[in-house]
């Protein structure tokens, strides 16, 4: 798109402003600008007509929705049902994570940190991998090292379909190296100077639970 | 409480924009009891930004997820001194674009050279007497979706041109080009009758 530069005559001067005179946001040097042009300028005024009738016409009430039932979809998905006995560690984390108090919130945490900080060190000791692995990935351990690749662990919200995981992950530029593990995280090697808007890109995702860097020495950041 | 800084055509929601504030404060103390709060103050205005951006109404209900989604998840990287709804509307914008991209649909068409629509006028018909608002609903298809967020910003929110570059992300000088090729699109489009209402 050409950015056009609105500069020079008060007749373009106006043009410019005109919209938002409208609506009335200029403030009082531009206001005054455009009222004086106006009183002097016939094309000037006809736009000012017709801006007048867009305005009327985008200020026509539309229907509004009850957002009730939006909410407590968008509520469950933060906060799912409680599970059974048998759930997932991940999964209790999550059951518990939303409503529960901050210093409960804390403890979820810290056990977090420390499934994925053991699986990390797990990995730069060359000690065998997780028990879940993807297929076709290449050994974690070699990737770990490779000094232009950076590592996220990614948890996913447990209902969130393959195929749109897929997509998130090639999106992204990234393989999975490793995982799930227990607790349902998975390990994301991306390039390195991917890393930050990754993490950023992967956190704003709708279906993604949690994402932290992982360095090469198992800590997380 | 603001939803906005103009709300056109509806009445605000209430006390003040310190209020709103405060309330995303709470919202990032993960209170949802506050987020269930600025969600109702929100959903309406984003409801329809959200519909008259992306003309596609199937993707509006996921798209107001995916925005209320972040705004729950970076509640805490909300700074104060710019407005609520301007960081809302700014996540709704950038959702709104990834959601049309992932659909397949080019936000940012360059509609701005392609060819004006024939402006004889068409017989019989007076635009008086008809829904204004489904001729400009119609004629805002035309449009690209980035320019149909200048419009719905401006007239329907109410926002002033430097707020909508904040929105949009973009330069001052790129609203009112978007602005400026609008108009003159929508004018060309809803001509048929412009001796009457220009």
């Amino acid at each position: 798109m050409k950015i056009l530069r609105f500069e020079g005559s008060a007749h373009s001067e106006t043009q410019r402003l005109l919209p938002w005179y409208v609506n009335d946001t200029l403030d009082a040097a531009d206001f005054s600008r455009v009222e004086e042009h106006l009183a002097e300028c016939g094309q000037c005024r006809r736009d000012l007509e017709f801006l007048r009738l867009l305005e009327s016409g985008c200020m026509q009430a539309s229907p509004v929705p009850d957002p009730t039932a939006s909410f407590t979809r968008l509520r469950d998905r933060l906060q799912p049902p409680r599970p059974h006995a048998s759930a997932s560690l991940l999964t209790r984390l999550r059951a518990t994570w939303g409503g529960s108090p901050a210093w409960l919130r804390g403890v979820a945490a810290a056990s977090l940190v420390l499934v994925a900080g053991a699986w990390g060190l797990t990995l730069v000791r060359d000690e065998a991998p997780a028990m879940y692995r993807t297929l076709g990935d290449a050994p974690s351990e070699t990737v770990v090292r490779d000094k232009d690749l950076r590592h996220l662990v990614v948890v996913f919200d447990p209902h969130i379909e393959h195929a749109r995981m897929q997509q998130l992950v090639r999106a992204s530029q990234a393989r999975i190296v490793d995982g799930p593990n227990e607790a349902g995280a998975y390990v994301l090697a991306v390039p390195a100077g991917r890393e930050a808007s990754v993490r950023e890109a992967l956190r704003a995702a709708p279906g993604v639970t949690l994402v932290e860097t992982l360095d090469a020495d198992g800590q997380r950041r | 409480m603001t939803a906005g800084p103009g709300i056109h055509g509806e009445a605000s929601y209430g006390d003040s924009r310190e209020d709103e504030v405060a309330l995303m404060g709470r919202v990032a103390a993960e209170q949802m009891d506050a987020f269930e709060v600025l969600y109702r103050l929100y959903h309406p205005k984003l409801t329809r930004f959200l519909t008259g951006m992306t003309h596609r109404p199937a993707l509006v209900e996921e798209i107001l997820d995916d925005t209320m989604l972040v705004v729950w998840r970076r509640a805490h990287t909300y700074v104060p001194e710019a407005k609520v709804s301007t960081w809302i509307f700014g996540i709704a914008y950038r959702q709104a674009l990834k959601a049309l991209r992932e659909a397949g649909h080019d936000a940012s068409a360059e509609l701005d050279e392609a060819p004006l629509p024939s402006q004889e006028p068409a017989p019989e018909v007076e635009l008086h007497q008809r829904d204004l608002h489904a001729m400009l609903d119609e004629a805002m298809q035309s449009l690209s979706a980035e320019q149909r967020a200048v419009i719905e910003l401006t007239y329907y929110l109410g926002y002033a041109c430097r707020e909508i570059a904040t929105i949009m992300g973009c330069p001052v000088d790129t609203v009112k080009t978007r602005m400026f090729y609008a108009r003159r699109r929508l004018r060309a489009l809803l001509g048929a009758n412009r001796e009457e209402v220009m």
